[in-house]
Formats: structure tokens, C-alpha cells, sequence
């Protein structure tokens, strides 16, 4: 081994230190934290409201219905709409009404239906419906009750194609044929409408388990972010970047050391809780999460790090600054989206929330928006150079001012 | 005819100042200077084999023209010529205290570029004359005063440096320990380092230092 990567991994130590001190810190006060931890849990549960949940683990949605004609077929539609539990409110409207709902809070999302689906459905030809929402997890709520729909639809068209030609060849090409034809297809959306009361099922993930991951990675990441933060903080105060900054070795060592910690701790721990979660979702996507963690923790590193620096000589003053700020963050992704309390989802507040935030980490720990994650990585990859740099520059600054 | 000694150190019309921050000035009121001056006009030569010591009261600048010398500071004004290596022993030791004293001074030892064989030797060797080697395995946070005194003057004396600062560096020290690292830094005078000491206590000066510089005022006198 050289001396380099001795140096480097010299560096490790007091993190890992660090980590085991909080242990032990952590057993000493077990007590406390149990205590502490049940209180949490009844906490959540009681402010849990009770219609969250109310059809399996879908959340209680407001959608707007978007149809041109105010046919028979939107009224069926409408009616039939109203019976789902999931659905909390309803709104037969225009596409301009819809839009100004959607950004006054007032519903979740809207459900266009073109001008001539009853023609389609009749004369077999396929449909365009599109949801429109600003809101990732509620937004695939809605879509997963559009696609039940259509997919129930699909397989009624058969029929209806077959019941059209018995129509025609029992009245012939006249209005009768046309109104039994229609009366049937109505009473097929009828019955297509009625069984996605039990659209539950056809969701992979819940959303709440999503936002609780969500929240999970988010945790894990900003507590390796915080030690490392810590780290090169106490390395600061104690004078230890002194003595590099003596025997003429830069900054970047310590920055690039501790984001690899950051990012070995965030890894291990996703990897550790994303196993334990397999157990119950085998679809869970482990390297989706992991990724997310790791990406995170590389963002979040020289983040607390330049806050920890804000005052270097203080070590308690530091931890609670950066305490302070996941708490901010946490806040943000708390209104943001990442987890719903049912009276934050009835005000129109969500409209402000930063739902950029929410619909990235949804995105990361979904898995399911690659495109997404893709463009970040790369947006990442390019601004993490700078990061380090901007990071190492400052620490040297603040000593050699 | 004998060799005339090298100039290890040459300090050129030193001065520092101390910029107050911008609230405080606007406390204090716009029309007086946001600067104050900690010493100015320091002109000094130093050649191997001597010693320099460094008085003065309280924040007048001896650990800021230590820090300049080993260049964690910059100077306002005036330059510092610097010719070998540089070995520090801080106030604020900045030693890792989840580490034993060893590996403490192996990591010194890395810093120093040593690496290896070489490195364990080094390091025990310097341990062996500052006396370390009595709790050479012993956690850092569990040492006295008096251990890390002894720690930090033998970090600074790693990879055998041409310029030895020592930031008064016999605090909490005793008698007998104080007396054997005197021993020490003489040997390593004799071998040619150039010490720079602060201290507040002028006997700590004697039989080290040939002068002594006063600050703030960069007053030169011999001893």
C-alpha cells in the first residue's frame, strides 16, 4: 500500500469513529428512543385520517371529467364515476374549467374523453383518454383507474361489435338498431365503470409504501451525508486541516474521501434496507434505490459539508445546523408530496408545493421514470466536479483568509 | 576555511492586518479604518543552527507570524523566504483523537510523504526521543496534557525538518519532561534545524534562542 492511499484511508477512520460513537450514544439512551420511537408511531397512526386509505391503499383522489357532449354516455360516465370509493369529488366540465380546478388544488388530476367515444366504441375504432395531473403518485392513481377502464372497454368491444351486427341484421340500418346499439354500449361502460371500485389490485406498488421509501432513502442518505458532513467539519476544528494544509497537501483529499464514504454508506444501507424490503415486494427495485442513494448522498455531501463550515468552530452549533436543515428539507418533502396527510391533500397549498422535488425522489424510488433518472445522472455527473472544487476551494479559503 | 551557514528563513517587510467584518464597522461607524494592524515592518534573516525566540502579549500576533512562516496565512504586506522544510507544532494539535498516539504520528508520517519500513522507523525513532513510546498504544482522547505536549513537538520534528516552529509548545509540561525536550530540540539545533519558539515565559529561551523578537513592534534583541 502507499502512502497515498493510506492517507486516504486514514481519512475513513474518524467517520467510522464517528458512526460508532452515535452507537453507543444510541445504546445508552435505548430507552429513550423506544420510548421515543412509540410515541412517533402513534403519533403517525393517530394522525392517519381514517378515508385515506379506505380502498385498499390507494388515496382518496378528486378528478375532473373532461367530456365534449353532454350525451348519454357522459351521463352514465359521470354516474357511474361518483360510485367509486376512490373518488372523493367529481367534476363534469369543459377542459378549460378542469385546468383552472386542477390549479386551484380542487381536484388531483382530469380525465379527457374525446368527442366522439361513443362513435369509437360503436364503430370499433380505438379511443384517446388522457390524464392530466400535477402530481406524480396520485397522478398514476388516476391513470391505473383510466387503464382498468380501457382495458375493461377493450374486451366489451367484441361484444359490442357482435351485438351491433346482430342489431342490424334483426332492425336493419335504422334508428331502432342505432338506439338499441347505443342503450347496449351504454350499459357495457356501465358495467366496465362499476368494477373499478376494485382497482387496488391492479396497482404493483402502493403509493404510501412508495412515499414511505421515498422518505426511507431520503433518511439514510442525509445520515451518511451528516456524518461525513461531521467529519470533515471536526477535521476543521481540531486543527487536522491545518496540519495538511502545512505539509502542502490540498482540500480535495478530504472531500473526495469523505464522498466516498458518503457514497459506500448510503450504498450499504440501501442495500441493507432494500434487501429487508424485497421480502415484501419482490418487484421493489433494489438497483433503482441504490442508485437513488448513491446519487443523493453525492449531492448531499458537499451540501452539509459547506453548511457544517459555516462555523467551524463549533462543533455543537454544526450538528444542529445541519440538523436544522434536513429538517427544512424533510419539511419540503413532507408538503412536497413525498408523504400525504389527508388535510394537507384538501388544501389548495399543494398547488405552491415544490412538486419539482417530490416528483424526482417519487421518480428515483419508483424506479420507473428512467428517462428521468437517466437525465439526472448526467446533470449530476457533470455539476459533481464542480461540487468538489467549489467544496475544497472553500475549506482551504476559510483557513487561509 | 569554514562553510558560511545557509539562510533558511528571510522575512522581507512583513505586516499583517485583520479585516473587521463589514457589521462591525458599521457599528462602530463608517469613518473609522475596518483594519487593524497586528505588527508591521518585521525585516529578519535566520541561518541554520540558530535560534529565534518570539515574545509578546497577548494577541499581538506570535501564532499568526508562525502561521505566515508555514504559510497558513498570507501576508498583508512584505514576503517570506522559505528555504527547507517546515515542521510546525501547533496550539490547536490537530491530532485524531478516535486514533492511538502511533498511528497518530504514522498518519503525520504519510502527510510527510513517508511511507512503509521507512515510515514505522521514522516514526519510532522520533517517538523514542520525545518519550512517547511509554503510551505509544494508548488512545489519543485518553492522553494527558502533558502526552500530547510531547506528541505534537514530536510530529514536528518528523523527516527531520530545516525549520522547526514551536507555538508554545512547553505548556502543561513538567520538569523532568521539559527538561529532556529542551535536550532534544538542542540536539536538534546542533544537527543544523532553525528554531522558531513562542513563548510567554523568557527562561524558555535560554540556551535555545541566541535572540529574541518583540512584537508588535518587530523590536530585534540578543540574549
Amino acid at each position: 500500500m502507499n502512502a497515498k492511499t493510506a492517507l486516504y484511508l486514514r481519512f475513513f477512520i474518524p467517520t467510522l469513529a464517528m458512526i460508532g460513537t452515535s452507537l453507543r450514544l444510541a445504546l445508552r439512551y435505548l430507552g429513550i428512543l423506544v420510548v421515543a420511537t412509540l410515541c412517533l408511531v402513534a403519533l403517525i397512526l393517530a394522525s392517519l385520517p381514517r378515508g385515506l386509505f379506505s380502498s385498499g391503499d390507494l388515496p382518496i383522489v378528486s378528478i375532473a371529467l373532461v367530456y365534449g357532449s353532454e350525451d348519454s354516455l357522459g351521463r352514465n360516465l359521470s354516474d357511474e364515476l361518483k360510485q367509486i370509493e376512490v373518488i372523493d369529488r367529481f367534476y363534469f366540465c369543459n377542459s378549460d374549467e378542469a385546468r383552472s380546478l386542477l390549479l386551484n388544488g380542487e381536484v388531483d388530476a382530469f380525465i379527457t374523453l374525446p368527442d366522439n367515444m361513443l362513435e369509437n366504441l360503436v364503430s370499433g375504432k380505438k379511443s384517446t383518454i388522457t390524464v392530466t395531473a400535477n402530481d406524480p403518485v396520485l397522478g398514476a392513481v388516476v391513470y391505473a383507474i383510466v387503464e382498468r377502464a380501457a382495458k375493461t372497454a377493450n374486451s366489451l368491444q367484441s361484444y359490442m361489435l357482435a351485438y351491433k351486427d346482430a342489431a342490424l341484421s334483426y332492425y336493419g340500418n335504422n334508428d331502432d338498431a342505432y338506439n338499441s346499439i347505443n342503450s347496449f354500449a351504454i350499459s357495457l361502460m356501465g358495467d366496465a365503470l362499476s368494477r373499478l371500485t376494485s382497482v387496488s389490485a391492479t396497482t404493483t406498488v402502493s403509493p404510501f409504501y412508495l412515499q414511505l421509501l421515498t422518505l426511507l432513502l431520503f433518511v439514510i442518505c442525509s445520515l451518511a451525508a451528516l456524518f461525513c458532513a461531521l467529519t470533515i467539519s471536526r477535521q476543521c476544528a481540531t486543527g487536522f486541516s491545518r496540519r495538511l494544509l502545512v505539509r502542502k497537501i490540498s482540500f480535495l483529499p478530504i472531500v473526495i474521501t469523505q464522498l466516498t464514504v458518503g457514497a459506500i454508506l448510503s450504498i450499504v444501507l440501501c442495500l441493507v434496507c432494500g434487501l429487508a424490503l424485497n421480502f415484501v415486494d419482490q418487484k421493489f427495485n433494489l438497483l433503482a434505490f441504490m442508485f437513488s442513494g448513491l446519487l443523493l448522498s453525492q449531492i448531499l455531501v458537499p451540501l452539509f459539508a459547506l453548511v457544517a463550515m459555516s462555523k467551524p468552530l463549533q462543533e455543537g452549533t454544526n450538528t444542529r445546523t445541519l440538523l436544522a436543515v434536513m429538517a427544512m428539507i424533510f419539511l419540503l418533502l413532507f408538503i412536497g408530496g413525498g408523504f400525504y396527510p389527508s388535510y394537507l391533500m384538501q388544501l389548495p397549498i399543494r398547488v405552491f408545493n415544490p412538486v419539482w422535488l417530490a416528483n424526482v425522489l417519487s421518480s428515483w424510488t419508483l424506479g420507473a421514470s428512467l428517462n428521468l433518472l437517466a437525465n439526472l445522472s448526467t446533470v449530476a455527473l457533470f455539476l459533481l466536479p464542480f461540487a468538489i472544487f467549489l467544496a475544497g476551494w472553500y475549506l482551504q479559503w476559510r483557513l487561509l483568509k | 576555511m569554514s562553510e558560511a551557514p545557509a539562510e533558511i528563513l528571510r522575512l522581507s517587510n512583513l505586516s499583517k492586518s485583520l479585516t473587521k467584518s463589514l457589521s462591525k464597522s458599521l457599528t462602530k461607524g463608517l469613518n473609522k479604518s475596518r483594519e487593524s494592524t497586528l505588527f508591521k515592518g518585521i525585516n529578519l534573516s535566520l541561518f541554520c543552527g540558530e535560534g529565534l525566540g518570539i515574545c509578546g502579549h497577548n494577541g499581538c500576533g506570535k501564532t499568526t507570524l508562525l502561521d505566515i512562516i508555514a504559510g497558513l496565512q498570507k501576508p498583508t504586506l512584505g514576503s517570506v523566504h522559505v528555504n527547507g522544510r517546515v515542521g510546525y507544532c501547533m496550539q490547536s494539535a490537530g491530532f485524531q483523537d478516535s486514533l492511538s498516539f502511533r498511528d497518530n504520528l504514522l498518519l503525520e508520517a504519510h502527510l510527510c510523504g513517508l511511507h512503509g519500513t521507512k515510515a514505522k522507523h521514522e516514526v519510532e525513532l522520533v517517538a523514542a526521543r520525545c518519550d512517547v513510546l511509554p503510551y505509544w498504544k494508548m488512545r489519543y482522547s485518553k492522553g494527558s496534557s502533558g502526552m500530547k505536549g510531547r506528541l505534537n513537538v514530536a510530529a514536528a520534528l518528523l523527516s527531520s525538518p530545516h525549520i522547526i516552529l514551536l507555538d508554545e509548545a512547553f505548556n502543561f509540561l513538567d520538569e523532568q519532561s521539559l527538561q529532556h525536550l529542551r535536550l532534544v530540540l538542542f540536539a536538534e539545533k546542533e544537527r543544523g534545524a532553525t528554531l522558531l519558539m513562542v513563548s510567554h515565559n523568557l527562561q524558555d529561551f535560554s540556551g535555545l534562542c541566541e535572540r529574541v523578537l518583540h512584537l508588535p513592534d518587530g523590536r530585534i534583541e540578543s540574549l
